[in-house]
């Protein structure tokens, strides 16, 4: 699941630079998650890098930039919030509800650029999902 | 610079860059910080990609990766020297 997530960061890189290092990256995150490393901070690090290799290539669209920003202040949320997870529902535990998914399910870490899919995040387990089962909702 | 000092110890994939780094001096790059390093670095032609193995691509520091690192390195010297002696002369 995460390698999914993974694959989806890398679409805010450049096409040219992601034709020439993406697996790579890839394969170095997944190395790093191997050795024992958090995803959260490796998965944030790549989101960041990828939106400044988009500025510096002047290759900025908006929604793809808005979609990418509203997935870094999740992430970076979660990473901060891991520890004490909110009582309260928020939209993120409805549609993980609608979806199926156990309730402890409460962090929405963003929407896939480009389609209605959501990305929640268990912080109890650190597990990712990619949901499409929420189509119209949200 | 960490990435070209790295280099001159022999060539490297990410994960042993990442490691190397972080036992010579502590820093832990980021996969994408990494990454985006040694794009810049092999757009200049500094460092060079090798072919594959086993899916991990090692790199290469090139000769003029080397001239550029050990220009940077003469001037941070000279900097560390010049601050030591500042020191030491206005040590009470």
């Amino acid at each position: 699941m995460r390698q999914r997530l993974s694959r989806l960061l890398l679409s805010t890189y450049p096409r040219q630079w992601r034709d020439r290092y993406g697996e790579e990256l890839q394969d170095l995150v997944a190395d790093l998650e191997d050795s024992g490393q958090r995803a959260t901070p490796l998965l944030v690090n790549v989101l960041a890098v990828g939106l400044a290799e988009r500025m510096r290539t002047k290759a900025v669209r908006a929604p793809a930039l808005m979609a990418a920003v509203v997935c870094a202040l999740a992430l970076a949320l979660v990473t901060l919030q891991s520890s004490k997870v909110p009582s309260h529902s928020s939209a993120a535990t409805r549609l993980a509800d609608r979806a199926g998914e156990s309730a402890h399910i409460r962090a929405l870490c963003g929407q896939v650029p480009g389609t209605k899919r959501v990305v929640v995040m268990n912080p109890s387990t650190g597990a990712i999902l990619v949901s499409d089962r929420c189509n119209g909702h949200g | 610079m960490l990435v070209l000092t790295s280099l001159t110890g022999g060539e490297k994939h990410g994960y042993a860059l990442i490691k190397d780094i972080e036992a010579f001096c502590g820093v832990t790059l980021g996969p994408g910080t990494l990454y985006a390093a040694l794009a810049r670095l092999e757009r200049a032609k500094l460092v060079e990609a090798l072919p594959a193995a086993n899916r991990r691509r090692p790199y290469r520091i090139t000769q003029a990766g080397r001239d550029m690192l050990s220009s940077q390195l003469e001037q941070g010297g000279q900097i560390v020297r010049l601050g030591l002696t500042r020191i030491e002369a206005t040590r009470p």
